[in-house]
This record gives C-alpha cells, structure tokens and sequence, in this order.
C-alpha cells in the first residue's frame, strides 16, 4: 500500500470522524461510491467508529470539568474552538458554513483550513477558507481580519482569484472565493518540468496581477507556488491576497521564530481548527508572539531575506517571491532549503543562491538572469516594481534584449566596493582608526627626517618605530576599554591580519638588515603587504579597502624608485588610508540610528 | 462469611478492575485536569481503599463490585480535584466542580448501572466496557491517547493532533489503526446491540 494511498484514506477518515463530532449526518453511501479505492476500508473503518460512538458517547460530554479546572482562563485558548458549528443539518450530509455546503477538504495551511464548497442561493462551486479561530479572539482583531480581507477582496483583477466575502461563524473567521478547478504551481511542477517560455509566461501575468495589487497599496507577502494556482484556460491566479497586508502595516517580526522548531511547525501547519500558533491575517502590534511566529513558519524556502531577518518588508519582498517562483519553475526547487526551518532562515538571509543554470543547463542565459535579479538579497538591487519584472520577461519572450542586463563586470564592481559589513562592529572605530592615521603618519615623519639627517644605521629607526607602536597599542586600549583581544569572530579577522602584517612586515625588514641593504628599500615590500592586507579587509569591512589596497600595490614600485622619499610616502599613504576609513565610520555613526544593526 | 475472607484475600480479584478503574479514571480526567493528575495515581489509591475495605462491600456480583469501586474512584477524584482548587479559594467554582464530577459520573453509573434495563444487559455493558479498558491498554499509548480524548473527551482531531504532537490526519490514522486492533471487542458490542 503505498503512503499516497494511505494518507488519502487518513484524510477521508478525518472528514468521517470531524463530521460524526459534529453530528453531522453523513452520506456513507455516496462517500464510499466516490472512494472505491478505498471503499473496503473505509466501510470497516465505519463499522469500528459506529462500535466506538455507541460504548463512548453515554460515557462523554461531560465539558464541564473542563470549563472549572483551574487554569482555564489562562491555559487553554482553544475552548472558543471546541465549540461545534451550529448550523442546521445538510439532507445531503455535507458539513455546512452559513450558506455553505462544504463538499471537501482541499488543503490546509497555516492561517486554516480550504474547502471545495458550494454556495446556496447563487448557486455556484466556490472555495471557502475557515480561518483558525485562535488569533481572532477578540473582537478588535476580527474587526481587523475583516478590514483585511475586505481589502483583499476589493482586488478585482484576472489574475488574482477573486475573494466573494468575508463571514464569521460561531466566531471562526471565514472567506470564500473564486473555486479554481486546477494545479497550483508546486502541483505543476511535480509534474514535470516546464519549457523556459511557458514558465516565463507564467511568472509574467503573476507578475502582472502582483503589480495591480501593489498599485493599490496591497501586499501578497507570502507569494509561493502553492499560491498560484493554473486555472482551466491555462490562466495563472494568485491566491491568498487574505494574507496581504498594507504598506503601512508594522514589519513582520521574525526573531521568535528562531526558538521555534520544526515538530512545532509541523503542528501548526496541520491544525485546522485550534491553537494560537495558526496564523492570523492580523499579524499586527499587540497580536501574541506566537502569531507572528506562525506567520513567519508558513514557507521560509520563499521568503525574501528582509522578510526572514525580520526587517521591514515592502514591495520589493513580492518580487523576490517572482523570483522564487521563476526559479522554482526552472529548477524545480525552492530557492533556498535546508533540513530545518531555522536552516532554511539563516541561508535566505545570508546564503549564496546556487546559479540557477547550474540546476538546470537548459535554462535560458537572459531568464535565469531575471529570477536571479529578483532574489537579490538587497532588496533596492532588485527590480523596482513588479511591472518591470512583467515587462522584462515579456521582451525575453518577445527575444528582446532584457534590461536586467545581468551584472555588468562595473557593476559588480561598483557594488563590490560600495558594500559594507559588520557596520554594527565598526561604526564607533572611527575616531581610533583617524588617531592611528595620524600617529603613524607621524612616525614616518620622524623616520623621514632621521633619514634625512644622513642616518642610515638601521638601529637608528628601532625607536621611533617601536614607539609608534607603543602608542597605537596606548590608543587601541584606550578605545576599547582596556581589552587588546578580540571580542568576537568579526574582530579575530581584523586582528589575524594586522597581526600577520607586522609579522610579514618585520620579516621583511630583518630580510634587508641581513642582506645589509638600506632602511628604505624595506617599503615597497611594507606597502606591497599593507596593499594586500587592506585588500583582504575589503570583503570584511568596507568594500573602499579594495581600493586603499589596490593604492599601496600602485605605490610599492613609485616608493622603490624614489628611495629617499619611501619612508615619508609610505606614512602619508596610511595617514590618508586610515583618515579616510576613520571619517567614514565617523560619519555613519552619527547618521545611524543607534540601534541600527544592518 | 467464607467467601468474603476469600476475596479479601485474594488481590487477583480487585486487580481485575484495575485496568477497568484505570479506562474511566482516563475517561473523566480531561483537559486541565488531565496535566494535573496522573490517573495510576488515582486508581492506585482507590485499590489500596478498596483493598482496606473489602470488608465492608456488599458487592454480590462483579457487576456491583465493579460499581463499588466506581464510587471509590469518584470520591478520589472528587477529592483531588478539590485539593487543586483550594488554593484558589474560590468556593462557587469549587461547588460547580464538585457537581460536575458528579454529575459526570452519575451519567456514567446510569450507562453501567443501567437503572432501566435488565441485570444481564447491565452485566453486558460493564464487562463490555472492562474488556474495552483491557484492550485498550494493549494499544500503543498514541493510539490509546488519541482515542480517549476523541471519542472519550469529544476532543477534535487538531486538539487531540496539539496535544500529542501529530498532524490531524495522522491522528485520524491513529484512530484508525486502534480501532482495528479494538475491532473483536467492538464487533461484540455491535451485535449485541443489534
């Protein structure tokens, strides 16, 4: 039997058991003329549960322990939930909402449960979403929900699947929309791969529909390939616009959601009709932490960086999820994913996207280029707007030049030098880094102008070099409060390579003492090592030390040919270099805001 | 007299019960209640009482023997449950507690007891349920677990799913698979019904 097999059969027994609970009549007759795959089970399933229900209901019901035990009112936030519908009997056997008859369950997620239904008095298939009622507790936030999804369903456009109306009953939020009879995305996919042009085409018209949204000052925040579902006539829509949030609304928070795990994201990916973990729509202030973690623990494979690493999440994070989608149709994968959720967030924040025509060689050079535009993980290198994502891959497939031109090699270059990292460690270096300009452009002075007197004996340099070191080592305890070492692993490399600088520098000097050559011939060596360390630096600290190394690399054979001014220029190129770097950390601590952490 | 000295001495006897004892102390402790109270516990110091006053019980047959012993089993759990009140000192929620227990119970006596049926289908029923506490106890705790509180506790799939940490489907799988094993003790109950 295979699992496939069995989960459905777990399904229908779900649906049997739910509906019995309920009290809910059931057509078990019709139910097992549709299954009969699974028709023998089930039929001695039925025969078991029907046992059961005759020794077990004189022995239940008995609610009311529950309601007195002592903790109620703070440990169990389901009770709202135990409550059945009451709702009148369907002839037919159908669980019902409202005007409602709910045919089948079509899947669930995190916010609740979907269900293939069909509306009374209108008289049409339709696809109902019941909202976890946990987060709606109160009456402000399912106020919210409403103003939400009315919101949502304010979006009229063919390719967003049109929400009808937003309900509640017995206190479960619920909305029905549009019933899409077709695969989504991820179904899709699974089912095979397709060609380059049809997934272009595809993400085009999401792209299109994301635009009209975001026209409007709606988000989709959560776009994923199980979101968009293929209609009959071939037509992408998006779904789950109820997830949609506006501009203004505060940023998701995620940091909680680091301590979550994966069995806890398990369970609330699964419960239907409990728990406070289910995601609200209303994920706003003053909503539980565990909300906006269930919020986040819906699909962390498709979620913008900004988004994962809690920051403020705009417009730019749909198309990153154009991306994900583009990319997930061409290599039948999620962008980033890892064992565990918390993996997962760690590598869409800070992990390389493996190439997309490294996954697949088939992919188009100008397609890949465009999804991979989009999961830029800087959301401003992105495409500005979901329209230019749609027009791009409408001039792909028209075999127009794309704009996303890829990078050019300047512009790698450009923005290879203008990143920063680690600014939260460096922003208050800046006055330090000004003073050790200063100090060792002093010192170079001093040598200078021994140097200029006619000395040559190389003990003559020993003091002035060791008191300039005695100084700067004053000053970095001065800074740092007393501490020389390393607080942490972003410092070690700091450390490592200044270290292993003075190291390679006083080898090279002990090199020329030996081979009895003069004191100055030792800094084209000094400013080749010094161009090489702040090159290093350049990928840890500030992109611009690429330059100031690519300075001292320029000057090493200028500071050879001019012996008798290699001292002095060697002290002015640091004097700048550091003046420079000093200024800069300077200046953006005091433009940053103090808690800023990018 | 013979035969009371012998039951007493004979502690197969009440250990007969125990799983029986064990089945409704499962059945009646839910939610709160449940996390608060191991229900062995309970049913180990109703044994120990009944042991202590087998004397007194007046029990012909096994079907008030067992009865007996529900009344121990409901005074203890009466009893613990106040105890977790008393902090609380709320006396109006204690009242209602109390009388939910007993009311819980009596509706259980009613089943077993069966006020209004016969001796034989009253003998039925709690040998029935003894059996069903018996067979029961053989399942896998998570098979045990989900039937009690479904169908025992009237708990949803995903509430039941919450507290044992699985999916609703694959409590409704678990469901499943325990009646199956349960099937011969339920057929029975099927027909007779019948």
């Amino acid at each position: 039997m295979t699992t496939e097999h069995e989960s459905q059969l777990d399904e229908l027994i779900a649906l049997c058991l739910e509906a019995a609970r309920l009290e809910v009549p059931i057509d078990r007759e019709a139910l097992l003329r549709r299954h009969t795959a699974h028709a023998g089970e089930l039929a001695e399933f039925l025969a078991g549960h029907d046992g059961m229900r005759q020794l077990a209901s004189p022995l239940n019901g008995c609610d009311d322990v529950d309601r007195l035990a002592p903790e109620d009112a703070s440990t169990s936030p389901t009770l709202a939930d135990t409550r059945p519908f009451s709702r009148p009997v369907d002839t037919d056997g159908c669980l019902r909402l409202g005007k409602y008859r709910l045919i089948r369950e079509l899947g669930r997620g995190g916010m609740g449960v979907v269900y293939e239904a069909w509306q009374e008095g209108v008289n049409r298939p339709v696809a109902v979403k019941l909202m976890s009622s946990g987060p709606f507790a109160s009456e402000e936030e399912l106020r919210r929900f409403r103003t939400e999804a009315e919101a949502a369903a304010s979006l009229s456009h063919p390719g967003l699947v049109p929400i009808y109306e937003v309900d509640v009953c017995d206190g479960r939020p619920f909305y029905s929309m549009e019933f899409i009879d077709g695969k989504n995305i991820a179904e899709l996919v699974a089912a095979g791969a397709l060609s380059c042009a049809k997934a272009a085409a595809i993400v085009a018209d999401v792209a299109d529909a994301v635009a009209f949204a975001h026209r409007r000052g709606v988000l989709h925040r959560d776009l994923k390939p199980a979101n968009v579902l293929i209609d009959p006539t071939g037509r992408p829509r998006i779904t789950d616009f109820g997830l949609a949030k506006r501009f203004e609304a505060d940023a998701v928070q995620v940091p909680e959601l680091v301590v979550e795990d994966t069995s806890n994201r398990e369970r609330q990916r699964t419960e239907h009709s409990t728990g406070p973990r289910s995601t609200p729509v209303a994920d706003a202030p003053g909503s539980s932490p565990l909300t906006r973690t269930g919020a986040i623990l819906g699909t962390p494979s498709f979620m913008a960086p900004e988004q994962a690493a809690g920051l403020r999440v705009g417009p730019a994070a749909d198309i990153y999820g154009l991306g994900a989608i583009l990319y997930y149709l061409l290599t039948q994968r999620p962008p980033f994913k890892a064992a565990t959720a918390v993996e997962t967030l760690s590598l869409v924040i800070e992990g390389r996207l493996e190439p997309i025509r490294q996954c697949n060689t088939e992919a188009d050079r100008d397609l890949a280029v465009i999804a991979e535009t989009c999961l830029e993980k800087n959301p401003s290198d992105r495409y500005r707007t979901a329209a230019d994502v749609a027009e791009d891959l409408r001039r792909y497939l028209a075999d127009e030049p794309i704009r996303a031109g890829g990078m050019s090699l300047w512009g790698r270059l450009t923005r290879a030098v203008g990143q920063s990292r680690h600014v939260s460690h460096f922003r208050q270096w800046g006055r330090s880094i000004m003073a050790f300009g200063v100090v060792i452009f002093l010192g170079h002075l001093v040598m200078h102008l021994i140097g200029r007197a006619g000395v040559s004996d190389w003990w003559a340099f020993l003091p002035p070099r060791l008191t300039m070191f005695a100084v700067l080592i004053a000053i970095l305890r001065w800074s740092r409060t007393g501490s020389l070492l390393p607080r942490d692993a972003v410092e070690r490399l700091v450390w490592v390579v200044w270290t292993a600088y003075l190291l390679a520098f006083a080898a090279a000097g002990v090199v020329t003492a030996v081979t009895g050559r003069e004191h100055s011939s030792v800094y084209p060596f000094a400013s080749v090592l010094a161009g090489m360390a702040f090159f290093t630096l350049g990928c840890h600290v500030w992109g611009a030390c690429y330059l100031v190394g690519g300075a001292f690399f320029v000057a090493a054979p200028l500071l050879a040919l001019a012996p008798d001014y290699a001292v002095l220029g060697f002290g002015v190129l640091w004097g700048l270099a550091l003046l420079a770097l000093g200024l800069r950390y300077d200046r953006l601590n005091r433009t940053l805001p103090a808690d800023d952490r990018s | 007299m013979g035969d009371e000295k012998r039951r007493r001495d004979d502690p197969g006897d009440l250990g007969r019960y125990r799983e029986y004892l064990r089945f409704l102390a499962e059945v009646q402790l839910r939610g709160p209640l449940r996390a608060k109270l191991d229900p062995s516990d309970l049913v180990q110091q109703t044994m120990l009482q009944a042991h202590a006053a087998a004397d007194q019980c007046q029990a012909e047959n096994s079907a008030a023997k067992a009865g007996w012993l529900r009344q121990i089993l409901n005074r203890n759990l009466l009893h613990a449950a106040r105890d977790l009140h008393r902090d609380k000192r709320d006396i109006r929620k204690e009242r209602s507690l109390e009388a939910a227990i007993h009311e819980s119970s009596c509706r259980i006596d009613a089943f077993l007891a069966g006020n209004d049926s016969s001796p034989s289908v009253r003998a039925d029923r709690n040998e029935q349920v003894a059996r069903l506490a018996l067979a029961l106890q053989e399942l896998p705790d998570a098979q045990r677990e989900a039937i009690i509180r479904h169908y025992f506790h009237g708990q949803s799939l995903a509430e039941v799913g919450e507290k044992i940490g699985r999916s609703g489907p694959a409590v409704a799988g678990l469901v499943h698979r325990g009646l199956k094993a349960l099937r011969g003790v339920l057929r029975d109950e099927e027909q007779s019904e019948v």
